[in-house]
Parts: C-alpha cells; sequence; structure tokens
C-alpha cells in the first residue's frame, strides 16, 4: 500500500474506497486513544457524508451542495465546518463501540454528542449508548405539547401562560441535560446497562413519580411498566390534569429553580425516574407532581433520570416526599411542583377517568415509587424494565 | 390547483390547521389526511378533489388509516378510536383509550385495527364487532412508555414509544412481545417504518438520523443494521440538527423517503447506503409522507410541526409528486473491476 494520501479521498470521490492503494486518512485511524476496535462500519467507503453506520461526530459535509440529481459525487466542502471533516472521521470511530467501562470515556461521548449534534429539539430523552435506556429520560414529543396546548386554550388559560409553561418546560429539560453532562453517572454499571447510582432504594418515592419511564422498579414488570405497577396506573391518569405539564393549576409556569426540572419536564415522562410507580399507594405520592422530584435538593442533579447516571444522590428526597401531597414537600424549588399534579388530590388515584378530554398525557404522574425488591440488586443481568430507578442501598455498591 | 414542477401540485381544500398524517389508499389514489384542526378528510389525489371531509368534534385526529376503499379510522386526541364510512359520511366510535391516542393502523393478514396512545398501551380492535369498546376490544397490551410511532408489516407489528424503546410484535402471539429493544438512536424516537420486504424496520430520531434495523436476531442479521445522519445543516462548523419526522417506503423498489423539519424530502436506498435524491425544499416542516400503491405518487404533507413552539409559519399544505423512476429506483454499486 503506498503511503501516499489518497487525492481522491480527500476530495470525497474515490471509489475504491477500502481497496484503494493510497492512504485514506480515516482508515489509519490516529484517534484511537481508547483502542476501540475496527469500527464495524459496513461502509468504509471514503463517500460517506451521511455517516452511515458511524455514530457521533459532526458531519460537515454538505450533501445538498451543487447536487446533480443521482450523481451522488459528495464534495467534502472543504470550507464547511471545519475541515473538521478529517479530524473528526477519526473521531467517529470512538463511539462506535462503546462501552461503558470507564467514565472519563463515557463522560467524552457525552459531551461530544452534546456539543455537536444537539438535536433542535429539547424535550427528548438521551442514552449516551445505543441500545442502552436512556441516561436522561422524561422526552415528550412536540405533539404531545401541541395537544396540550390545544387543551388549555379551550379551557381559557391564556396563550402567554401556556407559553411560558413551555418554555419552562424546555428550560428545565436543558437544565436537565446540563447537569447530566457535568456530571454523568458514576462509573460503570453495576450490572449491565446504565450505571443506577440512585439514592438508596429505601427512599422510594423518591423517585420521581413522573415518568414514564420505562424503568420501574419492580422486577416485576417487566417492560411495560405499566405506570405505577401495581394499580393499574392510578397516577397515570392523573395527568389528567392538567397538569401535565407541570402547570396546572396554581401557578402556571413553574417556576424555574429547581434543579431538576423535572417540573416541567416531568410531566410527562418524568425525567427518569419514575419510579414512581409504584403502587406506592401508600405514600400518598400521588403527586408526583413534579415528578423526579424528589430530590428537590438536587439541583443540580439531573436526577431525573431513570436509570442512568445515578447522579444523584438524592436522598434527600425521603423527606420529600412523603405524603405527598403535593408539593409542600419539595421544597425549595418547585414551586410549582405542586400544581402538578396534584390536581387530584391524593384521592384521585384511581381513577384515572378523570375527565375525558383527554388531558394531555403528558405527564403520568406516577405516584413515588415503593421500595424496591432488593434482590433485583443481585441479579446478574437486567431486563429493560426491570431495572430500578433508585440507587442500590450501600450494601450493593462498591463490591 | 397550482402547477409547482418542484414540489408538486399543490392539493385545493387542505385541512385548517396542522396534518398529523396522510395515507394513501391500497386500491387507488385516494388520500386520506388526518388533521389538527379535528377533521379527516378524503381527496382524490389525480384529480385533486376533495371527497369528503368527517369532522370529528372530540379533538385533534393525529392519525388515520384506511381500511379498504370505503372506510376508514381515525385515531383522535379526545382518546377514541373511530370508523369512518366515506360513502355515508359518518363516523362511529370503535373504542377507547385512556389517553389521546396516537397511532392507527389497520393489520390485513390479522383483520384487526391496532392502535398506539400516550396511556402506554396498544390495542387491538376487530372491526366488524358491534362498536363499543366492550364488544370490539380483542386485546391491550402495555407498553413501556407511551407510544409514539406504530408500523406493520405482514405478521409483524413494531410499536416505538418514549423513552427510546421499541417493542417487536407476531401479531399471532400478542401475549408478549416478541422482541423488545432500545433504539440504537441516542436521542427520542419520531417515526418508524417497517421494509415492505418484511425483513425489518427504519427508525428515526430527532437527532437528524435514522437508523436501519432487521427482526432476525442471527449474527448475521444484525451485522447489516447501520444508522446514517440526515437532515441536518451545517453551520459554523456546527449542526443543526432537524428531527426527522416521517419515513415512506416505495412499495415497489423498496428504496424510501424521509422528511424532516428542515422542509426536505430525501429518497434513500437503504441496501446500497445512498442517498438517491433530494427534492426542492418544502415552506415548512415535513409532517408526513405517503407512496401510492404503486410507487407513482408521493404525497407530501408540509406541516409545521410546533418544534419550535408556536410560532407563525407557512400554511399547511399538501403536495402531491407524480414520482420518477429515476428519483426511487436503486443504482448498484458500480465495482472498479468487475468479477471476471
Amino acid at each position: 500500500m503506498r503511503k501516499e494520501l489518497c487525492r481522491n479521498f480527500q476530495q470525497g470521490s474515490c471509489r475504491y474506497g477500502e481497496r484503494c492503494r493510497y492512504l485514506h486518512p480515516q482508515q489509519t485511524k490516529p484517534n484511537n486513544p481508547f483502542g476501540f476496535g475496527t469500527q464495524q462500519q459496513q461502509n468504509k467507503t471514503s463517500n460517506n457524508p451521511f455517516g452511515f453506520g458511524v455514530q457521533g461526530g459532526s458531519n460537515s459535509n454538505r450533501p445538498n451542495q451543487s447536487q446533480q440529481p443521482f450523481q451522488n459525487t459528495w464534495q467534502r466542502n472543504p470550507s464547511s465546518g471545519s475541515g473538521a471533516s478529517t479530524q473528526q472521521s477519526g473521531k467517529q470511530t470512538q463511539q462506535a463501540d462503546h462501552k461503558c467501562t470507564d467514565p472519563a470515556a463515557c463522560k467524552r461521548v457525552i459531551q461530544e454528542d452534546l456539543k455537536n449534534e444537539r438535536p433542535m429539539w429539547k424535550l427528548t430523552c438521551y442514552a449516551h449508548c445505543k441500545h442502552l435506556p436512556c441516561d436522561v429520560s422524561g422526552d415528550v414529543s412536540y405533539e404531545e405539547l401541541r395537544a396540550m396546548a390545544y387543551e388549555e386554550s379551550k379551557r381559557g388559560i391564556p396563550l402567554q401562560s401556556i407559553v411560558e409553561r413551555e418554555r419552562n418546560l424546555q428550560n428545565a429539560k436543558v437544565a436537565e441535560f446540563e447537569n447530566f453532562l457535568r456530571s454523568p453517572y458514576r462509573g460503570a454499571v453495576t450490572a449491565n446497562q446504565t450505571p443506577s447510582i440512585f439514592p438508596p432504594a429505601t427512599q422510594v418515592n423518591s423517585s420521581p413519580p413522573g415518568g414514564f419511564s420505562a424503568f420501574n422498579q419492580q422486577p416485576a414488570f417487566p417492560n411495560t411498566n405499566a405506570g405505577g405497577g401495581g394499580p393499574p396506573n392510578p397516577f397515570g391518569r392523573f395527568n389528567q390534569q392538567p397538569n401535565a405539564f407541570s402547570v396546572n393549576t396554581p401557578q402556571p409556569a413553574p417556576s424555574g429553580p429547581s434543579g431538576f426540572q423535572s417540573q416541567p419536564s416531568s410531566f410527562g415522562p418524568g425525567p427518569a425516574a419514575p419510579s414512581a410507580f409504584q403502587p406506592s399507594v401508600s405514600f400518598k405520592p400521588a403527586s408526583f407532581g413534579p415528578g423526579p422530584v424528589a430530590p428537590s435538593g438536587f439541583q443540580s442533579q439531573p436526577a431525573s433520570f431513570g436509570p442512568g447516571p445515578g447522579l444523584s444522590t438524592p436522598p434527600q428526597n425521603s423527606s420529600i416526599f412523603p405524603s405527598v401531597t403535593p408539593t409542600p414537600a419539595f421544597n425549595s424549588n418547585q414551586n410549582n411542583q405542586t400544581g402538578f399534579s396534584f390536581n387530584s388530590p391524593v384521592a384521585s388515584f384511581t381513577s384515572p377517568a378523570v375527565d375525558t378530554t383527554n388531558t394531555p398525557s403528558g405527564t403520568e404522574l406516577q405516584a413515588g415509587g415503593a421500595p424496591v425488591d432488593t434482590s433485583i440488586w443481585l441479579k446478574e443481568k437486567w431486563n429493560p424494565g426491570e431495572i430500578p430507578e433508585q440507587a442500590p442501598p450501600d450494601a450493593f455498591v462498591h463490591r | 390547483m397550482t402547477l409547482l414542477p418542484s414540489v408538486g401540485r399543490e392539493l385545493s381544500n387542505p385541512p385548517s390547521d396542522g396534518i398529523s398524517n396522510l395515507r394513501f389508499s391500497n386500491s387507488s389514489d385516494h388520500l386520506l389526511v388526518s388533521s389538527w384542526d379535528k377533521s379527516v378528510r378524503l381527496y382524490d389525489a389525480n384529480a385533486d378533489s376533495m371527497r369528503g371531509e368527517f369532522k370529528h368534534g372530540g379533538g385533534a385526529v393525529l392519525d388515520c388509516c384506511f381500511h379498504d376503499e370505503s372506510s376508514g379510522f381515525s385515531a383522535c386526541a379526545d382518546h377514541k378510536v373511530r370508523r369512518i364510512d366515506f360513502n355515508a359520511g359518518k363516523e362511529d366510535i370503535l373504542g377507547m383509550h385512556d389517553e389521546p391516542v396516537r397511532c392507527v393502523e389497520y393489520s390485513y393478514a390479522a383483520g384487526q385495527v391496532i392502535t398506539g396512545s400516550w396511556d402506554r398501551t396498544i390495542k387491538c380492535w376487530d372491526p366488524r364487532a358491534a362498536s363499543g369498546p366492550e364488544r370490539s376490544q380483542i386485546g391491550t397490551y402495555k407498553q413501556p412508555e407511551r407510544v409514539n410511532s406504530l408500523s406493520l408489516v405482514g405478521n409483524h407489528l413494531v410499536v416505538a414509544t418514549a423513552g427510546r424503546h421499541v417493542n417487536i410484535y407476531d401479531l399471532r402471539n400478542m401475549a408478549q412481545p416478541e422482541q423488545r429493544r432500545e433504539s440504537s438512536l441516542k436521542y427520542q424516537t419520531r417515526c418508524v417504518r417497517c421494509y415492505p420486504n418484511g425483513t425489518g424496520y427504519a427508525l428515526s430520531s430527532v437527532e437528524g438520523r435514522v437508523s436501519m434495523e432487521f427482526f432476525d436476531l442471527s449474527e448475521a442479521a444484525q451485522a447489516k443494521k447501520y444508522a446514517f445522519k440526515c437532515h441536518r445543516k451545517s453551520e459554523d462548523g456546527r449542526d443543526i440538527v432537524y428531527p426527522v419526522n416521517a419515513i415512506a417506503f416505495h412499495p415497489i423498489y423498496g428504496t424510501f423517503a424521509t422528511g424532516g423539519c428542515d422542509g426536505f424530502v430525501n429518497v434513500w436506498d437503504g441496501n446500497n447506503k445512498k442517498r438517491l435524491y433530494q427534492y426542492s425544499k418544502y415552506p415548512t416542516s415535513i409532517a408526513a409522507l405517503s407512496f401510492s400503491r404503486d410507487g407513482g405518487l408521493l404525497a407530501i404533507a408540509s406541516s409545521y410541526t410546533f418544534e419550535e413552539g408556536d410560532k407563525p409559519h407557512e400554511p399547511d399544505a399538501i403536495f402531491v409528486r407524480n414520482v420518477n423512476e429515476i428519483e426511487v429506483k436503486p443504482k448498484p454499486k458500480v465495482y472498479p473491476n468487475p468479477p471476471a
């Protein structure tokens, strides 16, 4: 193999791809500090402006330019963004086979993703490793947001507060991502899957009710979490109340602070954690309002994530939740929290019924979680949906 | 009817609010369109005429599908699943969910209507049963999260929910999913569509990516899966990353079109991993796409999807293009040294 650089490849039009006699910089994989194996890319040809098969790294190509239809001669635009395309092509390999063995690597992946490829839609969930459960959950689709807005408007809520509520929701989510970026989970997962350093399980409830997140703690629910486990989601319906997105009632617009924000986001899928499920009924959780809330303490912790990075420590939650009745518990921040959910005072649990008008589904508020069956921590491998929301009790951590 | 060669024919009498989905019939060029203006409309795409408008008083209609030439189903934000009789101009309620119904599909293989809702369930209904949820509901299946999209091919049902979960069912045995997966994309899933050849599905997300997956869990099949970036715009060294809202497969060639919030529709060859074509930019986000039964027409809903909240936007419109073979036909790779 000749040692010269392939001129065609640099222009993005080498037809030989792997077979080419000249050097294609990305093949040499200079940036492979983590020793990732060869890219499993199916597509090694140099013309890969869409990054077929490659995850991560930003692609500064402009395929749209000067395209004659059907020509497919993607020209890498040398001036576009950053000649970065060649430098980054090496980086692209890094994420191809990411394994959560090294927290620093994970963090790097997360940082790159969030820096280079932040989607314009902010109320999204996120996982730094494909195929694994979300690190940041509690996503809301734009249809849900829109349905919510229409619903509120029908009820006579002024546009101003709708917009404000949505903006808060969005800010909260963005803040959640920022927090996550700053302190993604600490290290390898205990049992495959994402690490879950959740507040001690005992808290239970702590996990923000919200959430839909799939993980319900109960081992019993294999994936589907039917919201709340036990009673079929009584909470689910909670949402009905306008809260779905937090707002609801008294306070429209959740006020900022509160780290998690789950608030706004909580609605819905509540950022993570939904541990709430759980029939918890015992708690009164009802609320969930603020979803993840729990930790109100945190603020910074993303806490909400479901399984993901533990972050948090919130352990504090415990105090918060108790009774759930809305809010107050939360202390701090959340003001609005109360707004949430509770629309229906605890009593409502059961029936979701509520209004047919359909509250925007948004948030399903789930009551705080019930205690997790600690044997779940002893399992070697979790199925999706079984992963507890809460952190393992200390006994299980740091083996 | 305005004739704009670059974007196709714009249909007259479009819905008065956002378009949530549109579908061509399997047996004609009739187009069924569901909208946030609480109506379902039936158009004759070739004649550019509206054949019917079915108002659903309850709430925005989030999805619709055909049953046969004379009837269809709709999924509504008022939690109800309705059956619409096009000729009689009436609709009745087939069943209900506990939250807005987000998706509806009709399975010819199973003879059932399948709906997905934000109440975290999917339900199967018998369309021939007497109306009323008690009679017509065949089953209800819990999902890990709110259902965002679902797609059918043959006996496979793929359900994509919030939280990036994907459940794959065999319609013949719905008691539990055949497979449970997490999306291989990192962000929220927007749309899932099965390949017409029944071997897998394409999944799109809000991060300007589409992933191509396969049902077969064998190593060989899983090695073929991949993801690619699309619907992005490069600016100042960063990408502006648009959600990919819609995917539609060409029924004959198996190539597919994707539509994003950037207003572009791209046509891709999944096997050869190339983009085949990009249509001219549409006025606003692409909310939905559908190929006609022979692949000769492509309907495009150019309708702002509220990905940036409430803001002034171009009017919602439906464009119908005549599809040229060259835009959708795969072009196999050309090797420099063909085998002897």
